[in-house]
């Protein structure tokens, strides 16, 4: 890895890679690995790093130093690069990183999954005070502008603005349609058929957040009650999906095992409303609402009571391509979605503590694999090499430990196609009047345009919200 | 120390209740000829615990309730009815309680003087099984072991599957029957399997009968044995014939889980009901023969409710009785011979639709030919929340309808004795008031008044309201006399838990010792005096021990004692004398006899009374302005104090936390309502 001749091979293919993309290495600053490898997976996740980079503007321009912001200049910084490869040092954001959590605030290893939940959680958190501080200003202010946004529900998922000030047709990341106004907070569908911040029973579901709107997905626990049959449900969100493993099996295996029954009885009995008592019962978790990128979390480290520590569990977990979801909930909304592999966060090495992190991504039918500075054009095949070890002494230790899928009907096109405008006016969305000096050099096309895993669909609106397809 | 976790529980009746049942009934037995009279007997076991004996009168007609026999905690899951010869000689309920009770019915009320509890099952008992002939009685249930008992002896026989790694099945026991013969059991469970046993050749597993695919709900046997019928979750009715271990055939009408059968002897003929309320009469033999293709199936009745138990009375084979979730229990008639006749049983066109509603009942019209008797059930008490002064508790029963009842029962005018006295209730209201807004409308914090710490627990398992007193708690509370209706000085204030007791053993402590006027000294009572002027010291109600209260009678109150969850004893209020000696728990008889009794919780709380900053009045001297006094103690007290040291001129009013308090507020109320704080608490004064 990172010798030169697949070197040679990454500067060749580079060729076939669109001119707009970047493939930086990171430098790690001491067992930032856990670190490098999740950054680069978000990364060469187009809708997030699509919303980083819009969400870029309006940070810079108020001056934000959260962790977000670090984040999404981090992204800025890559994809405004003048070369096509080389190695960026992520000072800024891992300084930011260890100074907001303790956590992390040290030389030692990491699990990236923490990292990955924490970063995901921290920057859904940032961007709703941000919501609700707009809303107060909103409040405050002036009057509404001019545009349809006054859908004033000050819920909290957030506020909607008209085309008012400088943050606020960027709000929540939303894209601007050049007619104006219709700036939803949160990431709702431009559809205008939601409610503010409301579930209804339609399904009706509103994303806080454009983080919540590209990885938040919900499940459902589903209580069969053995004497009178009465289903109770209770929903629960989710932003990464963390599956128990057995030795030498599927992630389809593995989901299944996720939404096996378990039986509710013995000492464990379920009150039943219906019967008005306890009774034995059947509960299973099923997925009720399927995500737009799917995060799953193998759980390869275990507490072993004996030892005293956690341990390296380095079964073979095969994870496909391809992937649709078998355990989905009978009032699922798009049980049948179908799901492609672009990244893949992988541990290497004998435990928890002793041990590196790389990252596998796909950007454009290329594989490429992510060691920290080095990047390498690698095969389709060697993400075998990543299921894991059926024998008990593990030969490799290079075992899959993050996997993210994308749906593939969701962003499949950029938001610049959207609408009847011309890609000029339409693009840069983090562009508003008060931006325009600032965003110049922010053209359309160093905002990559992201095309998803099946060119196909890109005829298809990418309003980021799966309820467009309702 | 084992008092300790003896309990006295009271149900509060509701005087609209009917003889029925409350909440479902589970389980169904007849018999006409009995080792205690020839007439025709319904059996009913209910999800209130109870079972009940019905009886028809001659010349036919609706069955009236003979007697009720409370002795379970739990849902009763099903009957059986021993023989001796010809001759019913017992009747036999499984339940939830894990115990099987065995009782035969005496004298003219025919109410069981004794009842033998058999003890074996670990989990809820679902199932029984009676083969007549060979007097093998057998149960099974969620502890996946299948029991057959040895009933002279009262104890088990064989045990299958007793042990760990051995269990009867993988999963809980839904259904079981047991051959006519006794030869053969057969079992039904969760995973969907039947398995056959065989009883006398020391629970020999026979073999398995695999086809179902969800839980097994009902088995018969037919009488030669050579055929079983079961029925399932699956939807599917199934006719297996045992010797060859394989499905013969297969009835499908039903969009829902089948939940019971009922077949003739030679297991040709099948009465099904499912979840959807549906039961349909069927013919396997019509099945059986290749085309032309079997007649669809003959609907007896749709009712409302899930279909829980068919039974088709000893004497009647042609009528069919229905048990329900519901409480009302319904007979039709179901004429022998399948096939043809009332058209398709799932399109229910000309089928009686019938929505049966626990007690509140008016059908819709029907054919008077199919509906033959309805024995209508009681509304239950569904859910329940004690309020915040936990005096008054609301209840919402399965008719959606709310009511307030007053634990301590509130004073009457004396009735007469054999008159069933009203319930405790003390407002009823109407349907279109709503459980839930109630509740915060009643439990509001800042229309609380009173506050005292929990002295009992309130359940409805059984579908009626019951109070439960513990020695750990019991004497917690405390009330003004005034409000109670007690004869007494105003500030007098009593325990309420002692008042409760006093009134319930009334009639006991008479018996024990009549010359006894409890005259002794409250030792160890909680209710000591506060400082705070004009609160009164008094005693527990240790001024006269039962004459002070004028509660009105209790009589009829059904009353349970237990030891931890077992029963030991239980009696009417008023026959509480004729309990044996030992049955009454000694906490209850020191509190009752000697007004001896010590509260577990501080009866008083200790404050601050300050001036308001706002107020310009001066502070309280240094040894006045630190207090403790009663919990129940009234806020006006508190007031009349502070006036009586700090000169204004103008009434005075408290403030806690900033908040004005109304002046009859107790102080407990102020604690959990207004200052809600750990700290102690303080009170400022100030002009009102």
């Amino acid at each position: 890895m990172g010798n030169t001749p697949s070197r040679k091979a990454l500067d060749k293919a580079i060729g076939a890679l669109p001119e707009s993309e970047h493939y930086f290495g990171l430098e790690n600053f001491g067992n930032t690995c856990y670190c490098n490898s999740v950054l680069q997976a978000l990364y060469y996740c187009g809708p997030f790093r699509q919303r980083c980079l819009e969400h870029h503007a309006v940070a810079a321009s108020s001056g934000e130093d959260d962790l977000l912001a670090c984040l999404c200049d981090l992204f800025r910084a890559i994809s405004s690069q003048k070369r096509r490869c080389g190695v960026h040092a992520p000072r800024r954001f891992v300084a930011k990183l260890r100074g907001v959590n303790e956590l992390f605030n040290n030389q030692m290893h990491q699990d990236a999954h923490e990292f990955l939940n924490y970063l995901l959680n921290e920057s859904a958190e940032l961007l709703e005070k941000r919501q609700k501080r707009e809303a107060m200003r909103q409040k405050d202010g002036a009057a509404g502008e001019a545009g349809g946004a006054a859908r004033g529900g000050a819920e909290a998922g957030g506020t909607s603005e008209g085309g008012g000030g400088p943050s606020a047709a960027a709000e929540g990341g939303e894209v601007v349609r050049p007619g104006g106004a219709d700036g939803e907070a949160g990431g709702a569908a431009a559809g205008g058929d939601e409610d503010e911040g409301k579930e209804g029973e339609g399904g009706a579901y509103v994303p806080k957040t454009w983080v919540h709107s590209i990885f938040e997905g919900v499940l459902t626990s589903e209580t069969r009650c053995m004497c009178c049959e009465a289903l109770t449900t209770r929903d629960e969100r989710f932003l990464d999906l963390s599956l128990e493993i057995e030795q030498n099996s599927s992630v389809s295996a593995c989901m299944r095992n996720f939404s096996s029954s378990e039986p509710l009885r013995g000492d464990n009995k379920f009150f039943c409303d219906t019967c008005c008592s306890l009774q034995e019962a059947k509960r299973c978790m099923r997925v009720k609402r399927l995500p737009n990128v799917l995060a799953l979390h193998l759980k390869r480290f275990k507490y072993v009571e004996q030892l005293q520590r956690f341990k390296k569990l380095s079964y073979r977990i095969a994870f496909p391509l391809e992937l649709k979801l078998t355990n989905t909930a009978e009032t699922a909304a798009e049980p049948d979605r179908k799901y492609s592999l672009f990244a893949v966060v992988v541990h290497v090495g004998a435990g928890p503590s002793h041990g590196h992190y790389i990252c596998l991504v796909r950007s454009h039918k290329h594989w490429l694999l992510f060691d920290d500075d080095t990047v390498d054009l690698v095969e389709e095949g060697s993400l075998q090499s990543c299921f894991g070890s059926a024998l008990e002494s593990a030969g490799s230790t290079e075992t899959g430990y993050i996997l993210f899928y994308q749906a593939d009907d969701a962003w499949s096109a950029a938001p610049s196609e959207e609408g009847e405008a011309s890609p000029s006016a339409a693009a840069s969305p983090a562009t508003s009047p008060g931006q325009k000096s600032n965003s110049s050099p922010s053209s359309p096309s160093s905002i990559p345009r992201w095309q998803g895993a099946s060119t196909a669909a890109s005829a298809s609106r990418g309003v980021p919200s799966c309820t467009a397809k309702h | 120390m084992s008092a300790s976790r003896k309990s006295v529980t009271l149900t509060l009746l509701d005087d609209g209740a009917s003889e029925g049942h409350r909440f479902g009934i589970n389980a169904l037995a007849s018999t006409c000829a009995s080792a205690w009279g020839s007439s025709r007997e319904l059996f009913t076991g209910g999800r209130d615990g109870s079972v009940r004996c019905w009886r028809e009168p001659e010349g036919g007609g609706v069955p009236r309730l003979r007697f009720t026999v409370d002795e379970h905690t739990d849902w009763v899951n099903d009957l059986a009815l021993l023989t001796d010869g010809d001759l019913t000689s017992a009747v036999v309920s499984a339940s939830s309680d894990r115990t099987i009770k065995l009782w035969r019915p005496e004298g003219e009320t025919g109410t069981p003087s004794k009842c033998y509890t058999l003890r074996q099952h670990t989990d809820f008992v679902k199932v029984l099984g009676y083969a007549a002939d060979a007097g093998t009685l057998a149960s099974a249930g969620c502890d996946c072991c299948v029991v057959v008992w040895d009933v002279a002896r009262l104890a088990p026989r064989v045990v299958i599957g007793g042990s760990e790694g051995a269990r009867a099945h993988g999963d809980s026991i839904y259904a079981l029957a047991v051959k006519l013969d006794g030869g053969l059991i057969a079992t039904g469970a969760v995973d969907a399997t039947l398995r056959l046993w065989d009883p006398r050749a020391q629970a020999a597993a026979v073999g398995s009968l695999v086809g179902h695919t969800d839980v097994v709900r009902g088995i018969a046997i037919s009488a030669d044995g050579g055929c079983l019928v079961s029925c399932s979750s699956d939807r599917s009715v199934k006719l297996w014939s045992i010797g060859q271990r394989r499905v013969q055939a297969e009835l499908r009408p039903h969009s829902d889980s089948v939940f019971c059968i009922d077949v003739d002897e030679s297991c040709s003929r099948v009465l099904y009901g499912g979840r959807d309320g549906l039961v349909l009469d069927d013919s396997f033999a019509a099945h059986a023969s290749p085309p032309p293709p079997p007649p669809p199936p003959r609907g007896v009745c749709q009712v409302g409710a899930p279909a829980l138990r068919l039974h088709r009375p000893a004497w009647a084979p042609e009528l069919l009785w229905v048990a329900t979730s519901d409480s009302s229990l319904s007979c039709w008639r179901a004429a022998a011979g399948a096939g043809g006749g009332a058209g398709g049983a799932a399109a229910g066109g000309d089928l009686a639709r019938r929505h049966e509603r626990g007690g509140s009942g008016d059908c819709s019209e029907a054919p008077p030919s199919h509906r033959v008797a309805t024995i209508r059930g009681s509304a239950a008490v569904k859910r329940l929340a004690v309020l915040p002064c936990k005096r008054r508790i609301l209840t919402e029963d399965t008719r959606g309808l709310c009511a307030l009842w007053e634990a301590l029962l509130q004073p009457l005018p004396r009735v007469a004795a054999d008159v069933l006295p009203r319930g405790s209730c003390v407002r009823r209201f109407d349907a279109g008031e709503k459980y839930d807004k109630l509740l915060a409308e009643l439990a509001e914090p800042t229309a609380q008044r009173t506050y005292s710490a929990s002295w009992f627990t309130a359940s409805a398992r059984s579908g009626a309201l019951e109070l439960t007193l513990c020695a750990s708690s019991a004497f917690n509370a405390e009330g003004y006399a005034s409000e109670l209706g007690i004869a007494g000085q105003e500030d007098f204030r009593v325990n309420l838990g002692e008042q409760l007791l006093c009134a319930l053993f009334a009639s006991w402590r008479e018996r024990q010792k009549p010359s006894r006027a409890a005259a002794n000294g409250a030792g160890g009572s909680g209710a000591g005096g506060g400082g705070a002027g004009g609160a009164n010291s008094g005693g527990a109600g240790s001024d006269g021990g039962g004459g002070q209260c004028a509660f009105r009678s209790l009589e009829q109150t059904p009353v349970l004692i237990c030891d931890g969850s077992v029963v030991t004893a239980r009696s009417r209020a008023s026959r509480l004398g004729d309990l044996p000696d030992g049955a009454v728990p000694s906490w209850v008889g020191q509190a009752v006899l000697h007004a001896q009794f010590s509260p577990r919780a501080p009866l008083k709380l200790s404050f601050f009374l300050q001036p308001h900053p706002a107020s310009g009045l001066p502070l309280l001297p240094p040894d006045c302005n630190k207090l403790a006094a009663a919990t129940a103690l009234r806020l006006d007290k508190v007031i009349a104090y502070v006036e009586e040291r700090v000169p204004s001129g103008k009434p005075l009013a408290l403030f806690a936390s900033g908040k004005p308090l109304a002046p009859d507020m107790s102080l407990g109320a102020v604690r959990a309502f207004v200052w809600k704080s750990a700290d102690e608490m303080v009170l400022q004064y100030k002009q009102a």
